[in-house]
């Protein structure tokens, strides 16, 4: 059989487990049924964070285009930049966050399915782990990780942009070489970010696609499950 | 017909009666509401890229051009984020109301085979993870309208500013200023709209988890002839 038609077969065949007992959460749904509500905490702190940060900036700004002042003016960007860095990793979280609840349902359909297979006294029948899920877990890793780094790169350029103004003596006087770092370090993270964003979203359809699958298996093992007890 | 009320563990309480009773007002709504919620963020998102060319023809037009030309290229600058995530929050509320009629689905669906398979019907009463989640979900599009209506200010105000001369009057930079710090609000702001209905979508997957794990435990006791309130799956 060619490499091709074995990875297709792989990819599209459902593999299942057949077992005597009930199956446990594995261990991405036991981390989603804990790890969904400090993700969500988080991520609406981080928010409120970015939120508080911006309204300190508008007070400051209300101020700075009146008389120029280089305090108010460092201030005010690297208030900018640090409120944007919060926000982004804010959605992060909260998109992390629906990630490990949809896991959690994901493992309630593992065990519920198990147990009322189990109580109809027949084999317990399980998928095993699709390559959807698979898929889930690297992307919703690889996303937040993602989602980090552009906060990180967002506090370097804070501190750049807050170096670059502090000591300026007028508009246009800002310490060239520190403003050019700055705006170099937030037009990659940016980017940064919103591709860590990108990969959460792309790990929440691979696990509706598994949600789907699972669904798909349980009605047809439901279906077996009553010819057979008709049959009896 | 008399309807008793009991606890579960899984974070609501129930009522036991003899019939389903089918979905709530909530659930109905949600049924009609998700496809034009749905609509209006594709209709908003689209007209933004119309705005967007219109914008872009216009810049191509205004280095150098009249003070007009200038003013509404920035006025649209400005406009351009807040209705943009306002499209994004009626798209997200469109997955909210279908996260709702999922629930109406599963309560209706459970109360039927209960009413057919089971001496009494088990329905779950809403659990205040619900009600955060249509807290959440209107909280966050109000946040957005309000964003946007920050962002119309700032946007008269640049307009205002950029339409005295060619440079701009410098005795009117307190106009921009005025711009800026309402855009200083706005920005976070419209993050946090979003934000809110993203929880609001977190909390509706919380509760499908819990109905659904009612649901598992109560297809069991059926199995086993039982009508005592499950203990839980542990899940």
């Amino acid at each position: 059989m060619s490499l091709f038609t074995q990875i297709t077969q792989r990819v599209a065949h459902d593999r299942v487990i057949t077992r005597e007992r009930r199956p446990a959460l594995t261990l991405a749904q036991l981390a989603g049924t804990y790890l969904w509500l400090p993700m969500l905490l988080m991520g609406l702190m981080a928010l409120g964070g970015g939120l508080g940060l911006g309204i300190a900036q508008a007070t400051i700004g209300a101020d700075l285009f009146e008389r120029f002042d280089a305090g108010d003016k460092a201030d005010f960007e690297t208030l900018r930049i640090l409120s944007s860095g919060f926000v982004v990793l804010g959605i992060g979280f909260l998109l992390a966050a629906i990630s490990f609840a949809l896991a959690r349902i994901a493992g309630i359909f593992r065990v519920g399915g198990g147990q009322i297979q189990e109580t109809a006294g027949r084999g317990v029948q399980t998928l095993a782990m699709p390559w959807t899920a698979w898929g889930f877990l690297i992307l919703m890793m690889m996303g937040l990780m993602t989602v980090i780094a552009g906060f990180a790169v967002h506090v370097i350029a804070a501190a750049e942009v807050h170096d670059a103004w502090e000591n300026a003596a007028g508009p246009d006087a800002a310490i060239t070489s520190k403003l050019g770092l700055a705006q170099t370090l937030t037009t990659w993270a940016g980017p940064v970010a919103r591709l860590g964003v990108a990969m959460l979203f792309t790990g929440i359809v691979f696990m509706l696609a598994t949600i789907i699958r699972i669904l798909r298996f349980q009605a047809t093992r439901l279906k077996a499950l009553a010819t057979e007890a008709t049959a009896n | 017909m008399a309807t008793n009320t009991a606890t579960t563990p899984y974070g609501f309480s129930i009522n036991i009666g003899r019939k389903a009773t089918g979905q709530t007002f909530i659930h109905k709504v949600a049924n009609y509401m998700w496809l034009p919620m749905l609509a209006m963020g594709l209709m908003v998102l689209a007209s933004t890229q119309v705005a967007g060319i219109f914008q872009a023809d216009l810049a191509s037009d205004t280095f150098p051009g009249t003070a007009s030309d200038r003013a509404d290229l920035e006025t649209l600058k400005v406009l351009q984020p807040g209705v943009i995530f306002l499209g994004v929050a009626f798209l997200l509320s469109g997955i909210s109301f279908l996260l709702a009629s999922v629930l109406g689905a599963i309560r209706w669906g459970g109360g039927e085979i209960q009413e057919k398979h089971a001496s009494e019907v088990h329905t779950p009463r809403m659990p205040y993870t619900a009600w955060a989640f249509l807290a959440l979900m209107m909280t966050g599009l109000t946040l957005e309208f309000a964003s946007l209506g920050f962002h119309i200010y700032a946007a008269v105000q640049v307009h205002d500013y950029y339409i005295t001369a060619v440079p701009p009057d410098a005795s009117a930079l307190h106009v921009l200023g005025r711009a800026e710090t309402v855009l200083s609000y706005a920005a976070p702001l419209r993050m946090v709209g979003i934000g809110f209905l993203l929880a609001g979508i977190v909390s509706a997957l919380y509760t499908i988890g819990n109905v659904l794990r009612f649901q598992f435990d109560r297809v069991t006791s059926i199995i086993l002839n039982r009508d005592a309130i499950p203990e839980g799956s542990g899940s």
